[in-house]
């Protein structure tokens, strides 16, 4: 009994802020050493590319989803359009921090005519959730934000450096934008987790998409604007569920006069590199041989 | 010198409440402190009779017409800032009203913006002089971090249950039902102990709003440790004056109805009160035939039925979630495929929960003040546990603040 005052005092006053004071060290050294090199090959490839091109009349715009799944090389070959895919992992993780990285870029962005929007955002519940919380923390697009006191748990970070995962780096894209399979190797569909849920389309969900809509349409105005609903794998969702929620973000793409474009979903794996949206080159193939189908179906 | 300490002290938490929040608002701090001026102000003029039952209604009055949002315990910040407060503020007026306690000295306390953000309602606003710094420090920090670690570590991950409110079977039902009531516990709970934990190292003693209510042997006990400064305005405003004319059904049934207006103007609180009042009722009677058994027996029921009808305020989906019909373990099913920090968050709160069952007995829980938490090695388990799952999984807003 002696000795336990000094063990609770030796607690009170030395373990328990020691732990919370390597807390906050964790966070600090976090929050300094924070930035994502994968993001940031993109945007400064896609820089470099857009230099030296006047060209350029069609863009692809959006997340990983566009940039894995679709190909603006084989848009360009195939209906005679410039296309150039601008898109950005995380969507450049914040809606300010994307549009002011499309509007950083030196090229005219008068000469633009078509705007191919796919965002995975305005489908997957925990992917719009994710986009509001980096608004509001104001994340840069490579992945920068300011001081918090929570982020990524110390724990995941552990299990994360337990598990010693080989880990992959994006190569910088091809001329024309597009994701650079033949410099990849990482492809590995069996370990991607299809448990996603859809967003629930309410009045804060409508704000965000139509102001987002009405900025592509203030940045590119001569362009025709048409938002594409992603080929997702969605082994937990019904057709019938996807249906009505199609027809649910119909309703608010045509309400900007927007066109509206729904792809199908992957079917298999075999399509499929390393999430339930990012094809590899094969499905990258399929999806936007989708999108020329479905885009010449519109047209007449 | 009172009202110079209550004046830093309400101008220091309005400086908290500024630095925490997104967005300022100077009518969220300033209303609350002309009405409660207005009401000592009338009060040393007038003899104003009822006027504690106008003031007590009058969160129920703002609901009604949409003013308020309802308390179902999802965010309910309502969107005008001119009735921040309003459900606290009124409620603490009414209570010191009817104790003929009310004057220009209890202006501040009733409408300081912490108290008013997070709860509990004040009561009382002592300051503590027979305490050094450093006392104070050993004694109130460890209600910080036990506060901190029920309301951030445990509370905000289980709002990635929150989608299971929309299923109707009574396996996803129930389930969300017992889960919620568990995100209800550690969120005000664990807020009301942080606050209190603060108020108390800063030299002020407020209200403890949670006595270990799940150490309880039957609904009777659990209501004497569940958000006890409500249950203190109640008792004062409607349990007494009524018990003294009606039996004591009609006296609960009056408490019980009273709060469920308080909390908002819906078919569910009205379900919800009567269904409180009725089980409350039969316990006392069986307790009073020495049978302790089927109380403890209800108490889970009576615990998780009444937060399903207090969580639901879209009637429809209520009453087809009183049916009760058998659809599956699919609720179960997509618990288990939560985000492991979900999953963490709820054996943590089901630990605490199990904690305050198992031990009532034990000579730690006799005072139902958290003891139990707050000795130092359990504070270094819930400190390295605590540093090692903390993240941003979830949302975190206070269930019965703000409105």
């Amino acid at each position: 009994m002696l000795y336990m005052g000094s063990v609770n005092r030796l607690i009170f006053w030395i373990l328990i802020p020691l732990l919370l004071i390597s807390y906050l060290a964790f966070r600090v050294a976090e929050w300094r050493l924070q930035q994502s090199d994968q993001s940031l090959i993109f945007a400064e490839g896609h820089a470099v590319n857009l230099s030296d091109s006047n060209d350029i009349n069609c863009l692809i715009l959006g997340g990983s989803n566009a940039l894995f799944s679709l190909s603006a090389e084989q848009i360009s070959t195939e209906i005679g359009l410039k296309c150039y895919n601008l898109s950005l992992l995380h969507e450049g993780y914040s809606d300010e921090a994307y549009f002011d990285f499309i509007n950083s870029i030196t090229f005219d962005r008068m000469k633009i005519t078509s705007v191919f929007y796919s965002s995975i955002i305005p489908v997957i519940r925990s992917s719009f959730d994710k986009r509001m919380l980096n608004n509001e923390n104001k994340r840069s697009i490579s992945g920068k934000q300011d001081f918090q006191l929570l982020g990524g748990s110390i724990a995941g970070y552990l299990k994360y450096r337990l598990q010693d995962k080989t880990q992959h780096h994006y190569p910088s894209p091809t001329s024309s934008g597009d994701f650079n399979f033949d410099l990849y190797d990482g492809c590995d569909s069996k370990s991607i987790k299809d448990d996603w849920t859809l967003v629930n389309i309410d009045d804060d969900f409508r704000k965000w998409f139509g102001d987002n809509l009405l900025t592509l349409q203030s940045l590119f105005q001569n362009a025709q604007i048409y938002f594409v609903l992603p080929s997702t794998l969605q082994s937990n969702i019904s057709d019938e569920e996807l249906t009505t929620f199609s027809n649910l973000i119909q309703i608010e793409v045509m309400k900007q006069s927007v066109i509206y474009i729904e792809q199908s979903a992957f079917q298999s794996r075999d399509a499929l590199c390393d999430g339930t949206h990012h094809a590899n080159s094969h499905g990258r193939r399929i999806r936007t041989n989708e999108l020329l189908m479905l885009l010449r179906v519109q047209n007449h | 010198m009172m009202l110079r300490t209550n004046f830093l002290v309400w101008i220091l938490c309005a400086l908290t409440i500024y630095g925490v929040s997104e967005s300022f608002y100077v009518e969220k701090f300033i209303v609350p402190v002309l009405a409660a001026s207005l009401l000592a102000f009338l009060l040393s003029k007038y003899r104003l009779r009822y006027v504690e039952y106008l003031l007590f209604f009058t969160i129920s009055i703002t609901s009604l017409f949409g003013l308020t949002e309802n308390l179902t315990g999802s965010h309910a910040e309502s969107s005008n800032a001119l009735f921040f407060g309003l459900s606290f503020y009124s409620a603490s007026m009414a209570y010191l009203v009817a104790q003929n306690r009310f004057d220009y000295g209890s202006v501040l306390s009733v409408s300081n913006p912490l108290l008013l953000s997070t709860g509990p309602i004040a009561l009382f606003f002592k300051c503590i002089t027979y305490k050094s710094f450093k006392r104070r420090i050993e004694y109130y920090f460890p209600f910080i971090i036990v506060g901190t670690f029920m309301f951030q570590i445990v509370g905000s991950p289980l709002t990635e249950f929150f989608f299971l409110i929309e299923n109707t079977d009574i396996v996803s039902s129930l389930t969300f039902a017992a889960i919620f009531e568990l995100f209800i516990y550690v969120n005000f709970c664990g807020l009301s102990l942080l606050i209190y934990g603060l108020f108390g190292v800063f030299g002020y003693r407020i209200p403890l709003n949670f006595n270990q209510p799940f150490s309880s042997r039957n609904i009777v006990e659990f209501w004497r440790g569940w958000h006890t400064s409500l249950s203190k305005v109640l008792k004062v405003l409607f349990y007494n004056p009524l018990r003294k004319r009606y039996s004591l059904f009609y006296a609960l049934l009056g408490v019980f109805v009273a709060s469920a207006m308080w909390h908002g103007v819906t078919f569910n609180f009205l379900l919800w009160g009567s269904f409180h009042a009725l089980f409350f009722w039969l316990s006392v009677k069986i307790l009073k035939h020495n049978k302790s058994l089927l109380p403890l027996l209800l108490l889970p029921f009576i615990i998780v039925v009444g937060r399903l009808i207090f969580a639901d305020s879209d009637t429809d989906r209520l009453l087809e979630k009183l049916l009760f019909s058998f659809d599956g373990l699919n609720g179960i099913s997509k618990i288990i495929n939560m985000k492991n920090h979900s999953l963490i968050a709820l054996f943590f709160g089901m630990s605490i929960i199990a904690c305050e069952f198992i031990f009532k007995n034990a000579k730690v829980m006799q005072k139902r003040n958290y003891k139990f938490l707050r000795t130092p090695f359990a504070l270094l388990v819930l400190c390295s546990f605590g540093v090692l799952f903390a993240s941003n999984v979830g949302v975190d807003y206070a269930v019965y603040g703000q409105r």
